[in-house]
């Protein structure tokens, strides 16, 4: 209604100004006056750190499986800022009472908590919110928000998760964008999932936004969130937290893979995680979500 | 109907102002569920210009599996919560000062963050006028409510208001976008909010 009452006040301005001969006073019948808006959410103040995991566990039950995805977020949502650090599964890391191993074991060995506790060792964060959701879970919610938009560098190709992916945008479902978290058919593997990984967080940030003020949209969201997320959060923390996250600008968001070199140990191929690098980054991004020197 | 704020003492004033707005409420809510109510229905032709339309609550997407019961009480406590910051943003009696008493209705974090926005949010910058009517107060509901429980929902608004300046130039005042709410221990309070302003002269206003 309003844009169309400015429209048409503009236009009768417009009509106006061509009749009312130049050096005439046209009568003040009207003005145009701005439209404002304003938009906040009541959330935790200053950079709020999340934990999101992604559970390779193919049942109903996240919590059994390992940690395939693992992304350390800062969000601040009065700035509308966010940075991701990716860290590789394959971290070779000493969890707490079970010794050394690669820390996507320490989901299904010890929970969220246990893999928070790591994360905070090896980054000096230690994030409030931990988010865990499965294959089937992540499959869900993504088609409780719609296809998404992500970007790929390269071409991929899946059969089981009917993936076909060019370079540049592209359109994916629920099981398309499973695929594209999981695979290790890329240049850099490990580290290039990753990266795929933090797209997927930018596709869905982009929907969430996109649509928020459709109808019913955040709350199928949320809904779908409570049904295939591992989380404590009551149900209107989660929808706070929901409307908190479509503050986030694209525009203002970071993401960065953190390094390290490749080893192998007891055959198994493993990732010393170059934790100078981590805690850096962690700690550039700790006052305002922002990375002042980006990913270096 | 004439909507006025009653002055109380400052140490009663809120349970005054949950009181008047849970009276106004009931004089002034006229809650319709489900199909067959809109904001499109015609103004009523009896209704004196100087009084102001009802809220008008529909229940939208994600309300039809709500059982009556819950419904009712969702409907009763989000409108109450409604009700209470219209009046005390926009309504009352004119010229006031007291908009500030709109946060109220709005969580604590999201009264400080409404604080900021107090101008666009209340009829603050029309304090000095001689009246404010409401012409629209239209809000479709969108619950989220996990196991009939309602934990949260999202309010489509459509508000208009009638000013009458003390120069006796009218003013069309639109509030449009959402309203986020969600319970608390004082009942359902304004947590988010993503709302335009539009104020427009009325025709033949100068």
């Amino acid at each position: 209604m309003s844009t169309a009452r400015r429209l048409a006040a503009a236009l009768v301005t417009g009509a106006v100004l061509l009749v009312v001969p130049s050096g005439t006073t046209a009568p003040a019948t009207m003005s145009l006056v701005a439209v404002e808006t304003a938009s906040a959410v009541d959330f935790d103040e200053g950079v709020v750190w999340v934990l999101a995991l992604g559970s390779d566990s193919r049942t109903a039950k996240p919590l059994e499986g390992n940690a395939d995805a693992i992304e350390l977020i800062a969000l601040d949502v009065a700035s509308g800022r966010a940075v991701a650090l990716g860290i590789a599964r394959d971290s070779y890391v000493d969890i707490d009472g079970h010794g050394p191993d690669k820390i996507t074991t320490a989901l299904y060995k010890g929970g969220p908590q246990l893999v928070a506790a790591e994360v905070a060792e090896l980054t000096g964060v230690t994030p409030q919110y931990v988010f865990t959701t499965g294959f089937a879970g992540f499959e869900g919610m993504v088609d409780s928000i719609g296809e998404l938009r992500v970007h790929s560098d390269v071409a991929l190709q899946d059969s089981e998760y009917q993936l076909d992916v060019h370079v540049g945008e592209n359109e994916m479902d629920g099981l398309e964008a499973t695929g594209f978290a999981r695979s290790r058919n890329l240049p850099a593997s490990d580290f290039g999932r990753q990266a795929n990984q933090q797209r997927l967080l930018e596709a869905i940030l982009d929907s969430l936004r996109t649509h928020q003020d459709e109808e019913g949209f955040l709350e199928a969201g949320a809904l779908a969130a409570l049904q295939h997320l591992d989380t404590d959060l009551s149900p209107t923390e989660l929808y706070r937290f929901a409307q908190a996250v479509t503050q986030i600008n694209l525009r203002r968001t970071a993401t960065c893979v953190i390094g390290g070199t490749d080893d192998t140990v007891d055959g198994a191929a493993v990732i010393h995680l170059d934790e100078a690098q981590a805690r850096r980054l962690a700690a550039d991004a700790a006052d305002d979500a922002r990375l002042q020197h980006g990913c270096s | 109907m004439m909507v006025r704020m009653l002055a109380t003492p400052r140490g009663t004033a809120r349970r005054a102002r949950v009181g008047l707005a849970l009276l106004v409420a009931a004089a002034l809510v006229w809650l319709t569920a489900g199909a067959g109510c809109s904001g499109d229905d015609p103004p009523d032709p009896d209704r004196p210009e100087t009084e102001s339309v009802p809220l008008e609550l529909t229940l939208g997407t994600g309300s039809s599996g709500l059982d009556t019961d819950v419904s009712d009480r969702f409907q009763t406590d989000v409108s109450d919560a409604l009700t209470g910051y219209v009046v005390s943003a926009f309504l009352g009696d004119y010229p006031r000062s007291d908009f500030v008493e709109a946060l109220d209705w709005f969580t604590t974090g999201g009264a400080a963050l409404a604080a900021g926005d107090l101008d666009l949010l209340t009829g603050a910058r029309f304090a000095e006028a001689r009246s404010v009517v409401a012409r629209k107060l239209d809000a479709r509901l969108a619950p989220f409510a996990p196991g009939q429980q309602p934990a949260g929902v999202s309010a489509g608004i459509d508000f208009v208001f009638d000013v009458v300046a003390a120069d006796g130039g009218t003013t069309e005042v639109a509030l449009t976008g959402r309203l986020v709410l969600m319970p608390t221990d004082d009942g359902w309070r304004i947590f988010a909010y993503h709302v335009a302003r539009d104020d427009l002269p009325a025709e033949g206003s100068s």
